[in-house]
């Protein structure tokens, strides 16, 4: 077990092929093997895993001992993250870029893993894929807004951009993962608001949408799985 | 996820049917859909009700909307459900407590500032409230007075969506309380409602009524003229009284000129006043057709016009999807006149068949039948030919005789079967100035000589009373429903001889015999007499001088 997590690490940092390899092992439950260790990986590997995902983009942390220390980092991360992201001076690409690590970070803590980000295509671009502690295939949509005087997050995901997406997750499992089987593939939205006093025209509106916020913190984190 | 309820009332025609709303909400992709069965109107509800409840100043919920209008197989229609939408969503959002929901009816359009408009068909579906038993309606404030003409139920009238969650003891946020306060749309509507308690209030609110507050009760007059503006034509307005009495259709044959339009528009004047019954049918049909607040509660019998290009829909009803009320419908309990009869299609004649039969018309479209009443009296005018001077001895005539045949044989058959009077309206020969006489209201001296409408109204409500006793055991109204059978057999031997004689003579056709002895009862009735006798029956022939 140890030599398999061992080798995913290696091979991660050339990307990709072989990681899928190992979502997909995860994918079927009869190699017990690789099941097991995809279920204790909360532990070490996939800590790992995640830990590279993270490295390679966002962040740079040296050591990841146990399930623990990873939340507690994982907390930490989301805080920076989240406080970048409320900060007025950020653009809007970049607040789409922290969105999406936010909403990474987020997922993570529940125990799903970063598979890829930011997969291009000539349809679109995926903004996560990832894996839930149900073994399945999550193509994450990520919307970030700091206002909804165009309408919210969730709705800018229109049926035009839905159908792109779908294709384009289509073209991602083509090329990785042929054999992945078709029911443990999902498409979720995730979409971000980052509530400042511009947010809402309405300042009961404003007031409403921060009370049903829980952690307290100014950004409305709503997941919808299996979103289209 | 959470369900929100609320309860309406639909109409399909004059039927009304108890509609139960759900709202579901979920997290899901923003969605907002409405299902049973809506057509557009209905579908655009989702707009009206999404910026009306912004103006509650609430966000609107996040994730899938929908709303379930059951039963859901029947088609739905129009936007009075919009207020009873947003209830349900407020509902299922716990603005709005649900128990609050329980048993009360909600009606109303909304606009998009959230101030609620008035509906059509606002007296049936309050009719229906109160057959079901239904404990309140909240309606809009514009229908109150309509809605109120039914007793026994609480009735709500609002003007703005936020009166709908005061009234239902709802809960807002603060902050929204404090701006909704602020909105001068519900300032001004604030200002409206204070306007109309002070006008109840205030000492002289009885004339304010009179002129505007509530139309519904007062407003009957609308123009009618009085017989007596009629110049001449004594033996026209006697067989009109005739008809009114007997509730006989006529058919009027006369030039130009001769006062057919004027006399038949003077109708409803004479006839029997309407009875409660009468009147909520009447005005059932007008809140549906939405002209209720022009006329308003009425003893009146309606009047119908309709021009001779009208087309069939028009005069019996249709539509797409559900048929709405034709002209028939309008003229219901009351006249329907059609001037220049020959000139309309022979098509839309032959529609009268069956009403002017069973007093009812079934019109089916195709998301369902409606039945709507048509119980009318009708009144044709006619030229004697398309010229119109073939009366006397015709000098002034141009038309063919061929002409002349086909211009009456779009009225031949079956609708001339069942018209009883039908009577030649002579040119009025001279002018007669009103003397002094006259002028000076002395009604000993006026009624020798001119009818009003009022004594002819008078003589029809007594003639009508002694022919609904006489059948009170078959359930007959008038001598217009009573069967040939019954006549012939109650009719003396003296005058059925005098018939007889008529028809030897060729004077009278079987049919017209038939109809003169018909004839004959109302007579009787206006006259006073128990049963026809030997005065009734040369009248009665003299009203089938067209054979």
């Amino acid at each position: 077990m140890q030599k398999i997590a061992k080798f995913v690490l290696e091979k991660y940092r050339k990307y990709s092929e072989f990681l899928i390899q190992h979502a997909v092992y995860s994918f079927y439950p009869q190699c017990s093997k690789n099941l097991d260790y995809c279920s204790i990986r909360t532990e070490n590997s996939s800590m790992i895993t995640q830990k590279h995902i993270i490295d390679d983009e966002i962040i740079s942390f040296d050591e990841i001992d146990d399930a623990e220390t990873a939340q507690v980092f994982l907390q930490e991360k989301l805080e920076q993250v989240s406080n970048e992201l409320q900060s007025d001076s950020v653009d809007s690409k970049e607040l789409g870029k922290l969105g999406e690590t936010y909403a990474a970070l987020r997922l993570m803590q529940q125990g799903w893993h970063v598979i890829d980000r930011n997969w291009h295509s000539r349809q679109g671009e995926l903004d996560l894929v990832m894996i839930t502690p149900e073994q399945k295939l999550v193509f994450v949509e990520v919307k970030t807004r700091r206002s909804v005087r165009c309408g919210t997050p969730l709705e800018a995901i229109n049926q035009d951009k839905r159908n792109k997406l779908r294709k384009a997750g289509m073209q991602w499992i083509e090329k990785f993962g042929t054999d992945i089987p078709r029911y443990r593939i999902r498409f979720d939205a995730v979409s971000i608001l980052v509530i400042n006093k511009y947010t809402y025209s309405d300042s009961a509106c404003m007031i409403q949408a921060l009370e049903e916020i829980d952690n307290n913190s100014n950004i409305q984190f709503t997941h919808i799985p299996g979103a289209f | 996820m959470s369900i929100g309820n609320a309860l309406s009332v639909g109409l399909i025609g004059l039927k009304a049917f108890t509609i139960k709303l759900q709202a579901f909400m979920s997290g899901n992709m923003p969605n907002f859909s409405i299902i049973g069965l809506p057509d557009t109107s209905l579908s655009e509800a989702r707009e009206r009700v999404k910026s009306a409840h912004h103006a509650l100043h609430c966000k609107w919920p996040e994730g899938r909307v929908t709303v379930n209008l059951s039963p859901a197989s029947m088609p739905k229609s129009g936007s009075s459900y919009d207020l009873a939408i947003a209830a349900s969503i407020l509902s299922a959002e716990k603005y709005i407590p649900l128990s609050e929901l329980e048993n009360t009816v909600i009606l109303g359009e909304l606009n998009l500032d959230g101030t609620v408009l008035p509906i059509q068909g606002m007296l049936p579906i309050a009719l229906y409230a109160k057959k079901k038993h239904f404990k309140r309606m909240i309606i809009p404030q514009e229908n109150l007075a309509e809605a109120q003409l039914v007793e026994g139920i609480e009735t709500i009238g609002i003007h703005h969506i936020y009166d709908l969650v005061t009234e239902l003891h709802g809960t807002l946020q603060e902050e929204s309380l404090k701006l909704i306060e602020e909105d001068p749309v519900y300032k001004h509507m604030q200002v409206l409602e204070r306007n109309g308690q002070d006008n109840t209030n205030s000492e002289h609110s009885e004339i304010l009524e009179d002129q505007s507050a509530s139309p519904l009760q007062v407003n009957s007059k609308y123009e009618i003229g009085d017989m007596c503006e009629v110049i001449g034509q004594e033996h026209t307005k006697w067989a009109l009284q005739v008809a009114a009495a007997g509730g006989h259709h006529v058919m009027m044959i006369g030039p130009p000129g001769s006062g057919k339009t004027m006399l038949a528009s003077r109708i409803p004047s004479i006839m029997c006043p309407l009875n409660e019954q009468e009147q909520l049918e009447v005005a059932s049909i007008r809140s549906l057709c939405g002209t209720l607040p022009y006329y308003g509660i009425s003893d009146i019998p309606p009047f119908e016009a309709p021009h001779h290009t009208a087309l069939a829909a028009s005069l019996i009803g249709g539509g797409t999807g559900v048929a709405k009320p034709g002209i028939i419908t309008r003229a219901h309990c009351g006249v329907l006149f059609m001037d220049e009869a020959p000139e309309f299609s022979p098509r839309v004649l032959q529609t009268l068949r069956e009403p002017l039969e069973s007093g009812h018309i079934a019109i089916s479209r195709s998301k369902g039948t409606t039945l709507y009443p048509a119980k009318f009296q009708l009144v044709i005018a006619a030229n004697p030919c398309p010229c119109g001077y073939a009366y006397g001895n015709g000098e002034r005539c141009t038309c063919k005789e061929r002409e002349r045949a086909r211009y009456f044989s779009r009225l031949s058959g079956p609708i001339l079967d069942r018209i009883d009077i039908q009577m030649d309206v002579p040119p009025v020969e001279r002018i007669v100035i009103p003397n002094q006489n006259n002028q000076v209201h002395g009604p000993n001296k006026e009624a020798s000589t001119t009818l009003t409408s009022e004594m002819m109204r008078n003589n029809v409500t007594e003639a009508r009373q002694v022919a609904r006793t006489r059948f009170s055991k078959q359930g007959w109204d008038c001598n217009a429903q009573a069967s040939g059978t019954w006549l012939r057999k109650y009719t003396s031997k003296q005058a059925v001889g005098l018939i007889n004689r008529a028809l030897e003579k060729h004077q009278l056709s079987l049919r017209g015999a038939d109809r003169a002895l018909r004839l004959a009862w109302t007579l009787a009735d206006l006259s006073g007499h128990s049963s026809p006798d030997m005065t009734d029956m040369p009248q009665a022939i003299s009203l089938r001088t067209r054979i």
